[in-house]
């Protein structure tokens, strides 16, 4: 329950839609590709403990494995 | 318990509105936003469930009902849970095939595991049969 994970992968999202907005301007459009998968690599990186948080929550509950 | 509730409540609400701002900046950190919130609210969620497992567990056990029932009872609840979080996270992004796909999978898993008890209820059939 860390609300602040929330608020960080939001502000990522807000951040790289600005960056979006003016790469797109300056015409640099083929950065903004990789802008983009940037901003998604380091979301995806921020949730990828709390997925082996739950799995383990899970395992240990329920007596899996 | 109520307090539990409460915060859970609340997060979810502060979680909603946060994907809501956001879906219109950028719908894929949305959709990030989402998930995470579904697992965190699920981890909790799952760790206010375990006393009652446990219990269930003793139960079982009391009853003299064979531990490995239970326990493959148990392992089937994980796995639904489990395959309803992914699924929905999927269903939520958009990809209803891929979530589709991923329910099949946690009901063959499912039907896999309680293989066992499936055939040892055919052998009693079949010794009741015949005779």
């Amino acid at each position: 329950m860390e609300i602040d994970l929330l608020f960080k992968i939001a502000a990522v999202g807000v951040i790289v839609a600005i960056l979006n907005l003016i790469l797109k301007k300056t015409d640099h459009d083929e950065q903004v590709v990789m802008l983009n998968v940037a901003g998604l690599i380091i979301v995806l990186m921020m949730i990828i403990p709390f997925i082996q948080e739950l799995f383990e929550t899970v395992k240990d509950v329920f007596g899996l494995w | 318990m109520v307090t539990d509730i409460l915060r859970l409540c609340g997060f979810g609400l502060s979680a909603v509105t946060l994907c809501v701002i956001v879906r219109q900046l950028k719908p894929e950190s949305a959709v990030i936003v989402n998930i995470a919130a579904g697992l965190m609210i699920l981890i909790s969620a799952v760790k206010l469930l375990s006393p009652s497992v446990k219990a269930v567990g003793e139960l079982a056990e009391n009853a003299g009902i064979s531990g490995s029932f239970a326990e493959i009872l148990l392992k089937a609840l994980a796995i639904s849970y489990i395959t309803a979080l992914s699924s929905d996270c999927a269903k939520d992004a958009g990809e209803t095939a891929l979530g589709t796909k991923l329910e099949f999978a946690g009901r063959a898993a499912i039907a896999a595991l309680s293989l066992p008890v499936f055939t040892q209820l055919a052998e009693i059939i079949t010794k009741m049969i015949n005779g």
